[in-house]
């Protein structure tokens, strides 16, 4: 049967496959079809696993054994800097080109437990370094909903294979807005977990500090249910807690904080304001109470964050040798070789990250931009933290500052790139969570690019996003 | 003001081998992106910032001391021929490597 999946959420397609009016082998093809069509065009996918279909058959004999399951036969798109036993993953590079799991991150291991079906592996920026899945190794990827435009990033493939049909949900990961600015330009919804709420194992490490894997689902829902799949404690990620219950019932949220100050700054595209204040209005309407918060120190945040990010940037590329895996090019000597390695298998983003990381850290300059950065960071968490003690439940601000921006307008100017994550890296400076919901559109020649709002709680209180975000319009 | 000698030392530093043509356009960005994060020393300028005992002034995450018993926790050769078959160059069952002394 052909299957429309046009509307179809992981909530809807569960009603489905348990009334058995489609099968999961029936709504794996109807996925591989839509990729089919698709991706040539947008390009979400590095990789459409060999083995869907066989996923979905197994899938179909546990529904037919009577097992339940919120996930069982549900198709989910993984970003390639996931690790997943006996298939390649790069992170979008070409020093890790035709490099293989060895073992399942613990993500990949506790949705195949469940019974998601993986469709793929989907493009990034290389090492998730990037705001738009420009820095690929392996090509750029298309907005599906204006494809003269990036999908944002880095996780741009996850976002564009749900924004674009070609998932019915996809796993991302979160280091300074790559699953909420994506998820934003292509229509989606994406979470930013807290730090420590989902296990990093077999998650190739970009900035250990900051990294986090969350969902990109078309709904919020969705968001929750693939959330709670894969959050929880696990013994091989020392920073996951242990007594972390994320579907823990609280009190419904009603104050929302808007940081004013911040949303007078620079850059901030007047379509997207008059979109947020819409929004603002929407749940006024639904009887939240607005506040104005200040939080003074986050509009350092970006400047933090580009100090702390590469310097373990610098740290955590540093295994990539050309010895124990993906490219290894030869040199006059062991120094040599390194250098030819990593000087052709880096793409020139994660070069630059890798030697500004290397500048701020040596000796010098180390308390100048580290020792600095670091406190200036717990400044920011102060803030957050007082914030959140003074009656407001959450707090709200664009999650991008600008809609979509075109293929190729930013990768000259590195700087213009960062500045597209002014909004989404407070929060994981923070160590708060955050989850960006689609807010409608802005038309520009003849487009409807899709804007998000996003909402940010306290750490570790997801289910306030997830109660309030649903009564974003 | 970060010049082309700087991004040389950099690059060294870093085992990267950087092409000729890129070191200027480098040099500009790298310093750029300096003086934008230079930024954080205002913040610590206008207000008392917290001390930083050793440069080490914040928690990441909120766990301390996260111990485990210290046994192996896979089978001896479990991951063997998984590990070495994404190795650039074997030898046996060992990784090979260029001479380094």
């Amino acid at each position: 049967m052909k299957i429309d999946t046009k509307d179809l959420t992981i909530l809807g397609a569960r009603e489905h496959l348990d009334a058995r009016e489609f099968s999961a082998a029936d709504l794996a093809q109807a996925y591989l079809e839509n990729i089919e069509e698709k991706n040539p065009e947008i390009f979400a996918y590095l990789e459409v696993y060999d083995d869907v279909l066989d996923q979905a058959k197994r899938a179909d004999e546990r529904l037919k054994a009577g097992e339940k399951g919120n996930l069982l036969g549900i198709p989910v798109a993984l970003k390639d800097n996931l690790l997943v036993k006996g298939k390649i993953s790069t992170s979008a590079s070409k020093i890790l080109a035709g490099h293989r799991g060895v073992y399942d991150a613990t993500v990949v291991a506790k949705l195949r437990d469940q019974g998601a079906v993986f469709l793929g592996r989907t493009n990034m920026d290389e090492f998730a370094m990037g705001s738009s899945a420009e820095t690929s190794g392996y090509g750029i990827t298309r907005n599906p909903h204006d494809t003269s435009r990036v999908p944002g990033g880095s996780s741009g493939g996850s976002a564009a294979a749900v924004g674009g049909g070609m998932a019915l949900a996809a796993i991302g990961s979160d280091t300074g807005g790559s699953i909420r600015q994506p998820a934003a330009f292509c229509g989606a919804v994406g979470l930013k977990p807290t730090y420590g709420a989902v296990s990093r194992y077999g998650l190739m490490a970009m900035a250990s500090s900051f990294d986090q894997i969350g969902p990109i689902t078309k709904t919020v829902e969705d968001a929750e249910i693939l959330f709670n799949a894969i959050a929880g404690h696990d013994p091989h990620d020392s920073t996951s807690v242990e007594d972390y219950q994320p579907s823990a019932v609280s009190r419904e949220p009603q104050v929302i904080g808007i940081p004013e100050e911040y949303l007078s700054m620079e850059g901030l595209d007047p379509h997207v304001l008059a979109n947020f204040r819409e929004t603002i209005k929407k749940l006024e309407s639904r009887g939240y109470e607005m506040k104005t918060v200040s939080l003074p120190y986050i509009k350092y945040s970006l400047a933090v964050y580009y100090i702390l990010q590469p310097a373990e940037v610098s740290s955590n590329l540093a295994r990539f040798d050309g010895i124990r895996y993906g490219l290894s090019l030869d040199g006059k000597d062991v120094i040599g070789a390194y250098k030819k390695t990593r000087g052709q298998g880096f793409g020139a983003e994660a070069r630059r990250r890798i030697m500004l990381g290397t500048f701020v850290l040596s000796a010098g300059y180390y308390d100048a931009y580290y020792g600095k950065a670091i406190a200036v960071r717990k400044m920011i968490q102060d803030d957050f933290g007082r914030v959140f003690q003074d009656g407001v439940d959450l707090i709200a601000i664009p999650t991008t500052p600008t809609p979509a921006f075109k293929i190729g307008e930013k990768m000259s100017d590195p700087l213009s790139m960062y500045l597209a994550d002014i909004f989404t890296v407070p929060v994981n400076v923070g160590d708060v969570c955050g989850i960006s919901v689609p807010s409608g559109f802005v038309e520009e020649s003849g487009k409807k690019l899709p804007l998000g709002f996003q909402l940010i709680a306290p750490r570790f209180r997801e289910d306030l996003l997830f109660r309030a975000g649903r009564d974003v319009p | 003001m970060i010049t082309a000698d700087d991004v040389g030392r950099l690059a060294h530093l870093a085992r990267i081998e950087v092409p000729e043509g890129e070191i200027a356009k480098l040099a500009k960005d790298m310093d750029e992106i300096l003086a934008y994060v230079g930024e954080v020393s205002k913040a610590a300028r206008e207000d008392g910032l917290p001390s930083l005992g050793g440069g080490i002034g914040v928690q990441v995450g909120h766990l301390k001391n996260v111990f485990r018993e210290d046994v192996p926790t896979c089978e001896p050769g479990q991951y063997t021929e998984d590990i070495l078959a994404n190795a650039p160059a074997r030898e046996g069952n060992y990784i090979k490597v260029k001479k380094i002394l």
